[in-house]
């Protein structure tokens, strides 16, 4: 059994003891959520089968009148035209009569109102609300998901694959800490008695790297080596 | 590797330290879990999607094209009903039995009265009639004569809108109104009681003109009694600002405190004011009630906009870290810069409804609040300030409609007393239609004057319509679009507020779920402990 095996294994062992209700506790609000988005998707549907069916209702309400009127003025149109086909003076002055009377109307009307301004221009488009339902089924979906119960198996591959990857990611740490270890243990070379102290292929700084320091300054005494 | 069986023992220690150091927390802390961050995320992005703001603008052109499809629909109704009238008149064989049947019918549908007996009663009505129209032309302009006073006035002054709030007939007076601004609402005022009372008398008289009229005035009344009852609460909350300072201005929380339970009365107060009985008669009867105690009460949009600017103001404070209502503070006396402060920490106490919390710590000028929870009640408050700000709008636009159709009664009901000239006249009584058309128009004689009478009453017969009829019909086709807008504008404040308390849960589990101890994290933990490990045995060797 080696050094990696005994980390993988206590590790898994300390992440089972963390497995705790803060998930549940995620995963009852995931489902709660869920269920409001759901109930939020059916109420924007029967919203919109309402908002629809006013819209309908209106629209046949605004072809039936349309198509009354166009029936009346037919009529109209038709005895307006049959006085016109007759020459008696009673027949002309219906003729004239009418069109005039019309006119005259017509461009009184037009011109009633202009001096008071009653706010008509109101129909501008208020902001609603347009929620795009399929995101909102996917985002229940997603929830749902998110909320499921994890199995036996699903935690286990769970915690061997998050044990694996500490695992992995800590072996090279691991490896530079042996070797630390073994260096430190090995005995370090004597210095040769030639070299005079300081020399910097036994192991002492550059003067770059210790600061600078006089030349002639004396030097530190070397660290025992543990 | 000659230091194998140390460093295992090493690890060994490390891992029980890891072990203890993990399961210390326990419940506390969890794992980072990289499907479940995923998941959260791909969740916080469909919730992104739904688009609450951009929204129905299909369904709001489609409903701008509707409503022209409507007034034209409309329009050409009232103009195939004219036409059929005045070919039925024209063709009257039998000689003016038509006419007179259409002008006494639609009289009396009008007013309650059918055509005059005689000359003398036609003269009396007509000049009544000219002066009823004439009386609410003048009330109107008068009306808007004073509102453009006042408006002038409060530019000239340089107020801002809560010092110089809108006018709106019948209205409320804002306590945080400028007195400079006295005179021109007084005028204002005395506007709106002079259109009241016209409403009042035109209320007395029968028929479609009538009934209105009478609702109008009632609305009238009940308004002005539902401000008068709503201003000592708002008053109150503006008087409490003065009288909790006195109680120890050194003692930041005990104001702020008493700030609290006086708004929180001047609250309950205003919700405890509801429209009497034979008030809220008069909202239904105009299908008004959204202004009475609903979402489109003056009152409430009143207090929301001052519930919705504290609460931005006090995340302002705490996003710049010092107080920095109405200006630069550093230029303020300091007392008047803490004053303003302990105003707005008091508002944000008193949203009601909500689970804000600020906390106090005791100290002068310095307080901490909780933004998350305060930008969330803003949100939410936003929404219903908003809405009801639409709502109010849209119903008083309906109100000016009513308005709209009262003129348009008046002048019907004048254009068909003028019709009455040819069957009224004593020289045209024994002239049928048939012989006054004949006629021609002003020449010699009693004939030539009925063909006259006889276009001129035609004209105006036909001006029924135009200027009366078609107006009415156009302003109950607008009416109803807007209360159809407005029962949208209440589901979709319905579906917003759910909407974004959605939003906060579903961001609050990503946070769950993108947090928690990654492997990487947990590696560097072992790396670190077993070094530790190592470097222990070797001092403790």
């Amino acid at each position: 059994m080696n050094a990696r095996a005994v980390t993988l294994g206590l590790v898994s062992a300390a992440l089972l003891a963390t497995s705790c209700a803060s998930r549940q506790a995620m995963k009852r609000e995931a489902v709660v959520i869920a269920a409001s988005a759901n109930a939020l998707d059916n109420d924007l549907g029967r919203l919109d089968s309402a908002l629809d069916t006013v819209h309908r209702l209106r629209r046949v309400r605004v072809e039936g009148d349309r198509l009354s009127a166009e029936r009346a003025a037919r009529v109209s149109e038709a005895t307006i035209a049959a006085w016109a086909l007759d020459h008696d003076p009673l027949a002309r002055a219906r003729v004239e009569v009418f069109h005039g009377v019309r006119e005259a109307s017509d461009a009184i009307g037009d011109h009633a109102y202009g001096a008071i301004d009653y706010k008509l221009n109101v129909e501008e488009p208020v902001p609603g609300y347009a929620i795009d339902r399929h995101s909102l089924r996917t985002l229940v979906t997603q929830l749902l998901r998110l909320a499921r119960p994890s199995s036996f198996k699903d935690e286990a591959k769970f915690f061997i694959e998050y044990g694996v990857q500490v695992g992995t990611a800590s072996a090279e740490g691991i490896d530079e800490v042996a070797r630390m270890a073994n260096e430190h243990k090995r005995p370090p070379p004597p210095p040769p008695e030639d070299l005079p102290p300081g020399d910097p292929s036994v192991g002492d700084p550059p003067p770059e790297a210790a600061g600078p320091s006089e030349p002639d300054a004396p030097q530190p005494e070397r660290e025992p080596t543990p | 590797m000659g230091n194998g069986p140390r460093l295992r023992r090493l690890l060994g220690s490390g891992a029980a330290l890891l072990v203890a150091a993990l399961a210390l927390p326990a419940c506390g802390g969890h794992l980072h879990r990289a499907g479940d961050a995923a998941l959260s995320e791909a969740a916080l992005a469909s919730n992104d999607a739904l688009d609450f703001e951009a929204g129905f603008r299909e369904r709001d052109e489609a409903e701008g094209a509707l409503l022209d499809r409507e007034l034209s629909a409309a329009r050409a109704q009232v103009d195939a009903d004219r036409d059929a009238a005045l070919i039925a008149i024209l063709e009257d064989y039998g000689g003016r039995a038509a006419w007179s049947a259409r002008l006494g019918e639609r009289l009396a549908e009008l007013t309650g009265e059918g055509m005059d007996a005689d000359m003398a009663a036609f003269i009396e009505r007509f000049g009544q009639g000219g002066k009823d129209l004439g009386d609410f032309q003048a009330a109107f302009r008068e009306l808007e004569r004073a509102r453009d006073s006042y408006l002038a006035r409060a530019v000239a002054l340089d107020l801002d809108v809560q010092r110089a709030p809108p006018l709106e007939c019948p209205g409320l007076d804002d306590p945080a109104r400028s007195p400079e601004l006295d005179g021109e609402f007084a005028a204002f005022t005395e506007a709106c009681d002079a259109m009241g009372q016209l409403f009042a008398r035109l209320g007395q008289g029968e028929g479609a003109l009538g009934t209105l009229s009478a609702r109008l005035a009632a609305l009238h009344r009940s308004m002005d009694a539902r401000a008068e009852r709503g201003r000592e609460p708002l008053s109150a909350y503006v008087n409490a600002r003065a009288s909790c300072r006195a109680i120890d201005d050194e003692d930041f929380v005990a104001v702020a405190r008493c700030l609290d339970a006086e708004l929180d009365g001047s609250l309950m107060r205003l919700d405890d004011t509801p429209a009497l009985e034979a008030e809220q008669a008069a909202f239904v009867g105009l299908d008004l009630d959204s202004l009475g105690e609903g979402p489109g009460d003056p009152l409430r949009l009143r207090l929301l906009d001052e519930q919705v600017q504290a609460v931005e103001r006090v995340l302002e404070y705490e996003a710049s870290g010092r107080f920095t209502a109405d200006g630069d503070p550093l230029e303020k006396p300091r007392e008047i810069e803490r004053s303003e402060a302990l105003d707005e920490v008091a508002l944000a106490l008193a949203v009601s409804g909500t689970r804000a919390t600020v906390k106090l710590d005791g100290k002068p000028r310095r307080y901490g609040v909780r933004g998350s929870e305060l930008a969330l009640v803003l949100e939410l408050l936003s929404i219903e300030r908003d809405g009801t700000r639409t709502i109010h709008q849209l119903a008083m636009h309906r109100l000016d409609l009513d308005y709209m159709r009262v003129e348009a009664m008046l002048r019907e009901r004048q254009a068909l007393l003028a019709a009455q000239t040819f069957l009224l006249d004593p020289g045209c009584a024994a002239m049928s239609v048939e012989d006054a058309l004949v006629a021609e128009p002003g020449s010699e004689g009693a004939a030539g004057q009925c063909a006259s009478y006889l276009r001129a009453s035609l004209i105006e017969f036909a001006k029924a319509w135009t200027v009366g009829k078609a107006r009415a019909r156009e302003s109950e086709v607008r009416s109803d679009a807007l209360h159809e807008h407005e029962m949208r504008v209440r589901s979709t404040m319905a579906l917003a507020t759910r909407g974004i308390w959605m939003a906060a849960a579903i961001a609050e589990l990503h946070r769950y779920n993108a947090s928690g101890l990654r492997p990487e994290t947990l590696a560097t933990v072992v790396t670190n402990l077993a070094g530790f490990a190592v470097v222990a045995a070797g001092v403790f060797r």
